[in-house]
Formats: C-alpha cells, sequence, structure tokens
C-alpha cells in the first residue's frame, strides 16, 4: 500500500483556505487524524529508514507527531510548505531519539546511488521539490556525498569523515555549503528573512 | 568567526542532533532553522515517495495518545493550576484502560521478559540460531576461567552473549563493543553494539542487535574500546573471539553497508 504525497493544503471541507497544521492550531480536533493520514506515510519512511527495529521506529513517529501537535502554530504557509515542515520535525525528533540509543544512526545504506523522481501532488510543493532535482548535478560531487551520507542516511558529521577519510571540518562545511546552495535555488538567498523563519 | 558563522555553526549542530532541546531554545533556534529545513528538503527530494503506509496499528496509538493528551489537557485543575492527584489517577485510569483495549501492539511482547526466558524464546521461536563458542584472549580483562557463547538468530538479526570470566568494567574509561565478523561484507566488520560488565564480574547475558544488515555471519568477537564504542576498531585490544562452524546462507530484505 501506498500513501498520497500530494500536498493537504485543499483537505478538509470546513476551512479549505487553511493548511491542516494550521487547524490543528486554531484547535480543530478532525485536523488531527488527517495529518497523521496524510504526513504518516512520509514520517513512517523517515523513521524506517533510520530504524531497523520497527518497534523503535514506531515510538520515534509516536514522538514526531506528538511533537507536530505542539509546534503547529509555528508553522507559517509563507515561508515553506506544509510538507517541508512536516519532514523536518519528523528527522530531527528521529535524529534526537537516535543519538540516544546508538552511535550507528543508520542501518541501510543504498547499494546504487539514490534515484530521485518526481513527486506527484500539490503543484507548489512539487516545483519546490523539482528545483531541487533539477539543480541536484549542480553540486560538487563531495557536497553531494555528504549530504547524501549525512541527511539522506544520517550519518553524522564524524562517522563521515570516517567514511570519507575528509577532515571534520570539510564535512561541516560541505554540508553547510551544499544546503545553503539549495536555499539560493528556492529564491532565497542567505540572509534572507523568508530563509531565515521556520 | 562572525555572528552570522555562529549561527550557522549552531543550526549545523542541531541538524547533526548534537544540541539538547534546551540547548536548541536557548541559542534561539526555534525560530532559525533554515539549515534542519533546508535538509528535509533535501531528503524530500532524494526520498520523493510515494511512501509506505504506516502501521494501523501505530495510527491508532498516536491518535490515541491525541486524544487523551488533549483530555488530559482540559482535567480539573487546581487552583494554582496543576491537575489535582485525583484528576491525574482518573486520567491515568482512563488511558490505561483505552490502552489495554487496543490489543496487539501495547505493551510490546517481550519486554517484560526476564533476560533468560528472553534466550530460551530467541532459541525456540527464532528460525536460524547459531551458537558459537568465545575464546578468549590474553588480554587483561580475561580471566583463565573465561567461557562465553553467542546465541545469534539470522532471521531476527539479533542475539545474546552469555559471558563468564569477563571482568567488570568502568563505563567512564572504557567498554566493550562486540563486532560481527560478515563473510559477504569483507573488510569491515557489523558493529553488535557496547556492553558493560557489572562487578561482580560473575555469569552475564548481554542481549545484542546488528547495527547494520548481517549477510553471512564468520565470527564474533569482543574488543575493549573507548566510552561509547568506535565506529571503526584499531582491533588493538581483543577480548574473546569465536569463528561460526556452519555459515548460514540466509540473506535480510534490505541491502546495507558497514560503517565500521
Amino acid at each position: 500500500m501506498a500513501s498520497s504525497n500530494s500536498s493537504p493544503k485543499a483537505a478538509g471541507n470546513s476551512a479549505p483556505e487553511q493548511t491542516l497544521l494550521e487547524r490543528i492550531a486554531s484547535g480543530d480536533d478532525l485536523a488531527l487524524a488527517a495529518c497523521i493520514k496524510q504526513y504518516g506515510g512520509l514520517v513512517w519512511s523517515i523513521a524506517r529508514r533510520y530504524f531497523r527495529d520497527s518497534a523503535e521506529a514506531e515510538d520515534a513517529v509516536q514522538e514526531v507527531f506528538t511533537d507536530l501537535w505542539r509546534s503547529a502554530a509555528r508553522f507559517d504557509r509563507n515561508i515553506r510548505s506544509e510538507q517541508f515542515f512536516v519532514a523536518m520535525i519528523a528527522r530531527r525528533r528521529v535524529i534526537d531519539r537516535l543519538r540516544q540509543v546508538t552511535r550507528h544512526p543508520t542501518e541501510q545504506l543504498p547499494d546504487g546511488p539514490l534515484e530521485a523522481t518526481r513527486a506527484d501532488g500539490d503543484p507548489e510543493v512539487s516545483a519546490e521539490v523539482a528545483v531541487i532535482q533539477e539543480k541536484m548535478n549542480e553540486l560538487r560531487e563531495d557536497e553531494r556525498s555528504v549530504l547524501d551520507l549525512g541527511v539522506v542516511q544520517g550519518y553524522s558529521h564524524s562517522q563521515i569523515a570516517e567514511l570519507l577519510k575528509m577532515p571534520l571540518g570539510t564535512v561541516k562545511s560541505h554540508t553547510r555549503r551544499g544546503l545553503l546552495r539549495l536555499q539560493e535555488w528556492l529564491g532565497e538567498g542567505p540572509g534572507s528573512d523568508k530563509g531565515n523563519q521556520a | 568567526m562572525s555572528a552570522s558563522d555562529k549561527q550557522l555553526d549552531m543550526e549545523l549542530k542541531a541538524l547533526a542532533g548534537e544540541l539538547s532541546e534546551r540547548q536548541r531554545a536557548r541559542a534561539g533556534l526555534e525560530g532559525h532553522c533554515t539549515l534542519e529545513e533546508l535538509a528535509a528538503a533535501y531528503d524530500i527530494a532524494r526520498n520523493p515517495g510515494p511512501y509506505e503506509d504506516m502501521p494501523a496499528a501505530l495510527e491508532t496509538r498516536i491518535r490515541l495518545a491525541a486524544a487523551l493528551n488533549k483530555r488530559d489537557a482540559a482535567a480539573p485543575k487546581r487552583r494554582n493550576g496543576e491537575p489535582t492527584l485525583l484528576g491525574n489517577l482518573a486520567w491515568i485510569a482512563a488511558a490505561a484502560a483505552i490502552v489495554a483495549a487496543i490489543a496487539g501492539w501495547w505493551p510490546r511482547g517481550g519486554e517484560e521478559l526476564s533476560t533468560q526466558v528472553a534466550v530460551q524464546q530467541l532459541e525456540a521461536t527464532a528460525e536460524e540460531v547459531t551458537k558459537v563458542a568465545l575464546s578468549g584472549t590474553k588480554d587483561a580483562t580475561v580471566a583463565d576461567a573465561f567461557s562465553g557463547e553467542v546465541i545469534w538468530s539470522q532471521s531476527e538479526q539479533r542475539g545474546y552473549m552469555r559471558l563468564a570470566g569477563l571482568a567488570a568494567n568502568n563505563p567512564e574509561t572504557e567498554q566493550y563493543q562486540l563486532w560481527i565478523i560478515d563473510a559477504e561484507r569483507g573488510e569491515y566488520p557489523v558493529d553488535g553494539g557496547v556492553f558493560d560488565v557489572p562487578e561482580p564480574a560473575g555469569e552475564n547475558t548481554v542481549p545484542f542487535e546488528a547495527k547494520l544488515a548481517v549477510y553471512q555471519p564468520a565470527a564474533f568477537a569482543i574488543t575493549v574500546e573507548q566510552p561509547g564504542g568506535v565506529v571503526v576498531s584499531s582491533q588493538d585490544r581483543v577480548a574473546a573471539i569465536g569463528k561460526v562452524a556452519a555459515p548460514k546462507q540466509t540473506k535480510p530484505e534490505a541491502g546495507g553497508d558497514t560503517g565500521a
């Protein structure tokens, strides 16, 4: 079974102009279940990527949603899509939990290069994702390797340094530079207000 | 380092999970999490879906927790704003009753079993269980009367160690670390986790699980490492090692890689 990857911005009949997190922040109970339905697959996929143990993954997912209810009021649709906000909270909670239980953050590294496919769904979200996907090749190879290991596969900076035989400072600067280039692609130069809020 | 660089450095630490909630708040990152958000965007671009649904039982559990939290927030309060003891007990009882009504996911099976029972259960229920005798080395931590055994389930990718004659360690200065040598992976052994031997150092049963998929376990080794263990062992201090007599051929579904 596969869940939808579309944005929930049009979900719900009571307040179609509000996103799910905005509805949750305003106390709409129905939005809780809709949010779990909408983003459960995304959050679950992040947790499963980091935890092979399904019980750990389940506990992590529950923590993510608890944090989402708490953080819903901080979501601002003018800054970034709801999907990115949910993914950010999910990654933060999962990584925090992972650091608590193991020094080895990833258990399943892909054998070959990751295939980035175009997501279906909300045009705005797809546009943001597509921009990154289209420009991915503009990243330097070492920047991309560091981002894939650190962001996608969850290795810590020191582990990446060991794996790639690279100084720790270089790993950090590649990570920072690579992500700031994403910021430029998304139309937010360093220091812009839009890019510095969440 | 400029203020902007310091801010980015803190964001980088937050991104790597190196900051606690308190440190994150103190650094004012809750309103400035650019790198974390960009990392999330990169993650989605690399893994755009479609995604597998989460288990239905988990969805129920989260919905229930949300409902209980909401009810808890509406529970009777004391004048000073603290929930009453009676109120707390009532909500705890209500939560317990609802939780108990949902079978199959809470509590998770095996959590309350003793280690010995859990070992027996693993031996009885796992599809493939391999027992490997460990031999002690001349490391200072190993007594002459050392005996050790690894019980490994290939299908569940976890197991137990039974150890006797291994010195109690001071976790502040060193810890034991288990490694699983995988014939298919070659050079780098898979991390089996760190563990301590408490005083008195009698017989200990230690659970462990492979941190990466193990395809064909060829040997198990215990090293003495710095607190928290290492990603790559220098193998300067090997306390015990045991070779698998008959390697299993079963391959787990997921691919993987080592970090050791």
